[in-house]
C-alpha cells in the first residue's frame, strides 16, 4: 500500500497523472495548502508527498522543512521549474527524491518509480563487515 | 557516554587511526566503536552503501540497524538529520578535526556537542 499526499493551488496539475494513482495499493488525498497539508500529515502516515514550489501559504522548501519535523521517512517530491542545477542547490540537505515539472506526465511517474525501485535495491544490499576490529 | 555504540563517516578503510570523511552520505564506510563504561571495548567497520538524490534515509535505516547510538558529523542535510533523530540516534558535530580517534575521545568525555536543528547544510554532508 503506498499513501500518495498531493499538494498544489490547483488540482489540475495532477491530472495528466492521475491514471498512475487509480491502481491498485496506492492512495491519494489532495490538499490546496501548506497548512492543510501539515494537519494532513499530522494524523495519517503518507510514504511520498508531491508539492508544488508555490503554495498560497508557503513556500514549498519551508513546507519541507516542517513536515521532516513529523516524518523524515516520507519521500517529497517538488514540481518546479527552477534549473536543475539551482534545484540541486535548493533542495539537497532535504532529501527531496525528484524534480517534477510544473505539470507532470506519466514519464515523470515511470522516473519517480524507477528511482524508488533503486533505493529500495541499495536499502536491500546491506553489505556489513562488522568484526573486522582495527 | 559510559557504554553505546559511536558511529564515525570515515574514508577508505577506516579504523580509529583513519579519517573522517566530509561527506556522511558518500562515505566509504563507517568506523563504529563499541563503548563500555567510557572505554573502547571494539572497533568495527561496516561498509557504506551507494548514494543516490532523496536516499538520505539509506544511511539512518543502516546505522540504525546496526544499533548505533550517536553519530559524530562534519555536517549533515536536514532530512538524515530528522531521520537520525527520529530512530533514537544521537548527532554530534566537529567540523575542525579531520582524525578518528580524537573525535571518539571527546565524544566519551562528554565535550562534543549535539548538532542544532540551525546548524544543518545543504547536501547532507560539511566541511572539516
Amino acid at each position: 500500500m503506498a499513501n500518495i499526499l498531493l499538494v498544489s493551488q490547483e488540482k489540475t496539475v495532477f491530472k495528466k497523472i492521475e491514471p498512475a494513482f487509480s491502481k491498485d495499493k496506492t492512495t491519494t488525498q489532495w490538499v490546496d495548502s501548506a497548512q492543510k497539508a501539515l494537519s494532513t500529515l499530522s494524523h495519517k502516515k503518507f510514504d511520498l508527498f508531491i508539492i508544488s514550489e508555490e503554495l498560497p501559504d508557503m513556500t514549498g522548501r519551508k513546507l519541507i522543512e516542517k513536515a521532516l519535523f513529523q516524518d523524515a521517512m516520507m519521500n517529497s517530491v517538488v514540481l518546479s521549474q527552477l534549473p536543475h542545477k539551482d534545484f540541486h542547490e535548493a533542495y539537497e540537505g532535504l532529501g527531496v527524491l525528484m524534480q517534477f515539472p510544473l505539470e507532470p506526465g506519466m514519464q515523470d511517474i515511470r522516473n519517480l518509480m524507477d528511482h524508488l525501485d533503486r533505493i529500495d535495491k541499495i536499502a536491500g544490499e546491506t553489505n556489513s563487515l562488522k568484526g573486522e576490529g582495527n | 557516554m559510559e557504554n553505546g555504540k559511536i558511529a564515525i563517516p570515515s574514508n577508505g578503510q577506516g579504523g580509529l587511526d583513519g579519517t573522517r570523511a566530509g561527506h556522511f552520505g558518500h562515505c566509504d564506510v563507517f568506523t563504529l566503536v563499541d563503548v563500555e563504561n567510557g572505554e573502547i571495548k571494539e572497533v568495527s567497520i561496516l561498509q557504506n552503501q551507494e548514494h543516490v538524490q532523496g536516499g538520505c534515509m539509506v544511511p539512518v535505516n543502516l546505522l540504525s540497524d546496526n544499533s548505533v547510538n550517536a553519530l559524530i558529523v562534519g555536517g549533515i542535510g536536514m532530512r538524515p538529520l530528522m531521520g537520525f533523530k527520529q530512530v533514537g540516534i544521537d548527532v554530534y558535530h566537529d567540523d575542525q578535526r579531520a582524525e578518528i580517534e580524537p573525535v571518539v575521545k571527546d565524544l566519551i568525555a562528554g565535550k562534543l556537542t549535539e548538532i542544532s536543528n540551525d546548524q544543518v547544510c545543504g547536501g547532507g554532508g560539511g566541511q572539516m
